[in-house]
């Protein structure tokens, strides 16, 4: 399915690490509360879902018209991470190995919201990494992504076929004329 | 944080050179492989043209204009890739290593692209070439000289009031200078300087000089710098505070020109807290010259954006050289550029965070710009 508005508003705070990651890492600090808070838990369930669907789906697209859906499908990853730990998102295809994360994936809380030395860490920084069983020592600065698996163009065509998702301009040549 | 086990940024380099040679690689073969599928489309078309010769030479246009600006498109991400790997690669050689590894030698690269990735290659190093010319690079002992200030000065106020009608410039100052929250104008107004600038995108450092535990920023005698201040590959902002007040006087005439009608809007298109709106720069009048910005050297692409911030982050925790960044006028050079502003409610009332101009749309912002103009309900 098409991402929805609703998805897109919550999303949004978390795009602007080019520029601003504070918003980004605000948000994954905020994860408790907006389960919790009766204003906001349903918003964030449902955009808790409908991450996973993407992530299942390859159906959000991807990030600036230069990414590739490959790309953007690992950068969700990233973010299903920093947001809710190495537990991946019901029905992803490619999860990644939980030992992974920290050592060979790097994501942008960790680049962000990760101090270098533990003695400079918050106490939200400290909640984040001893939730995912991780300390300051374990991260090792690296790739966020991984390389695009082999059989997943073949599988980009059928969830395309199949209605799941929308070919994105970067794979036009890959149409069905 | 130790450093990367396996060698260290120059090492780092190589790998980041490598694959962009293979994506490019893969991407011209892909490109082209169309191109001759559409050809063959084509002749097919030919070759059973009958009475309609007219109507399959439409077809032929439209396939070869499609083929062509696959192509060109692919051809430009690679490209670049390509040219500011080297570059960066070149860079780093250029300089004794710190650790004293050598970078050993470079496998060579079998290209199958022929003659259309020997043109490509002489793109590549004229853009490489381009942008050593627009090189620059600071040192960290003047980016701890660099001037910051968090406070907006009387006369800065009124002028920005000024912008705006008498009967909402006491609202618009209480949404965007007059609340401890926003920075709008501290971190992206005309008065940051270019060493500001170029020291928070080079050093991460605050040019309002908070020393909360997430600004803080220090140089140490071995010069290493420690910071966590917020910011990627990019630091802007407006050159004039007409420009800085042309997206919200844009956006609130939108709304209908009232306090309350940007309220209401603001109220509908949140998030879970924030509300991230993204105004492209025609809308908002924005022309080349509002805006100004540093961002690291080859920072187009993400992959080849975040080899440069581990460059970066390498810098700053070994005192190494310093990274290299470009100036850049993002209104003038994006390829979709705009301004993004983040409002929070803050006390029952909406407070404007930041505003800052931006290249190109972030992806959920992308998306938001295409609703904006499909004229669906959170119309601009």
């Amino acid at each position: 399915m098409e991402a929805t508005r609703d998805y897109d508003r919550v999303m949004s705070s978390f795009s602007t690490t080019d520029a601003e990651p504070d918003f980004y890492v605000e948000g994954c600090e905020s994860v408790e509360r907006w389960e919790n808070d009766s204003e906001s838990k349903d918003r964030f369930a449902a955009f808790r879902d409908e991450l996973a669907a993407h992530i299942r789906d390859s159906s959000d697209r991807p990030l600036g018209r230069r990414e590739s859906q490959w790309r953007n499908d690992e950068w969700l990853r990233n973010l299903w991470y920093d947001l809710f730990g190495p537990e991946p998102a019901p029905g992803d295809p490619y999860p990644v190995p939980p030992d992974d994360w920290g050592r060979r994936r790097y994501t942008p809380y960790m680049e962000y919201g990760v101090s270098d030395r533990a003695e400079d860490g918050t106490e939200p920084e400290r909640a984040w990494l001893a939730a995912r069983g991780l300390t300051h020592g374990d991260l090792r600065p690296g790739a966020s992504t991984r390389p695009q698996p082999e059989d997943y163009q073949e599988r980009l065509e059928r969830l395309t076929r199949e209605g799941a998702r929308q070919a994105v301009p970067s794979e036009r040549w890959s149409e069905p004329s | 944080m130790a450093t990367d086990e396996t060698g260290g940024p120059i090492r780092r380099s190589l790998d980041g050179l490598l694959d962009a040679l293979l994506a490019y690689d893969r991407a011209s073969a892909d490109v082209l492989a169309t191109t001759r599928r559409d050809a063959e489309r084509v002749a097919k078309a030919l070759s059973a043209a009958g009475p309609d010769g007219a109507a399959l030479a439409d077809q032929v246009m439209e396939l070869v204009a499609a083929g062509v600006a696959a192509a060109g498109e692919e051809l430009a991400v690679a490209t670049e890739a390509f040219a500011s790997e080297t570059g960066a690669l070149s860079d780093l050689l250029a300089e004794p290593p710190a650790s004293g590894a050598s970078p050993g030698p470079v496998p060579a690269q079998a290209t199958t692209s022929g003659e259309d990735a020997g043109q490509a290659e002489d793109e590549a190093v004229d853009d490489a070439l381009a942008d050593e010319e627009l090189l620059e690079r600071q040192s960290s002992a003047d980016a701890e000289r660099a001037p910051t200030s968090s406070t907006v000065p009387d006369h800065v106020r009124e002028a920005y009031g000024a912008l705006f009608d008498a009967a909402i410039r006491d609202d618009i100052m209480a949404m965007v200078v007059t609340n401890d929250a926003g920075h709008a104008i501290q971190l992206h107004g005309p008065d940051v300087s270019d060493e500001a600038l170029k020291a928070r995108v080079s050093w991460k450092k605050d040019p309002m000089g908070r020393t909360d535990p997430k600004n803080d920023w220090r140089r140490d005698p071995d010069g290493s710098v420690h910071s966590k201040h917020g910011v990627g590959h990019v630091a802007g902002k407006f050159t004039s505070l007409e420009a800085l007040a042309k997206p919200l006087r844009t956006l609130l005439d939108h709304c209908g020109g009232t306090i309350a009608d940007l309220h209401d809007y603001l109220e509908r298109n949140r998030g879970l807290r924030d509300a991230m709106i993204f105004v492209p720069a025609e809308d908002a009048n924005l022309v080349p010259g509002d805006t100004t910005a540093y961002r690291g050297e080859g920072t187009q692409a993400e992959e080849t954006a975040e080899q440069w911030r581990m460059q970066r982050r390498d810098a700053m925790e070994l005192g190494g050289e310093p990274v290299p960044i470009v100036r850049t006028d993002p209104i003038a050079r994006g390829m979709d550029p705009g301004v993004t502003m983040i409002f929070r409610k803050i006390d029952r009332t909406w407070v404007m965070i930041t505003c800052y101009p931006e290249a190109e749309p972030r992806p959920s912002s992308s998306r938001w710009e295409e609703r904006i103009r499909d004229g669906s309900d959170a119309r601009l």
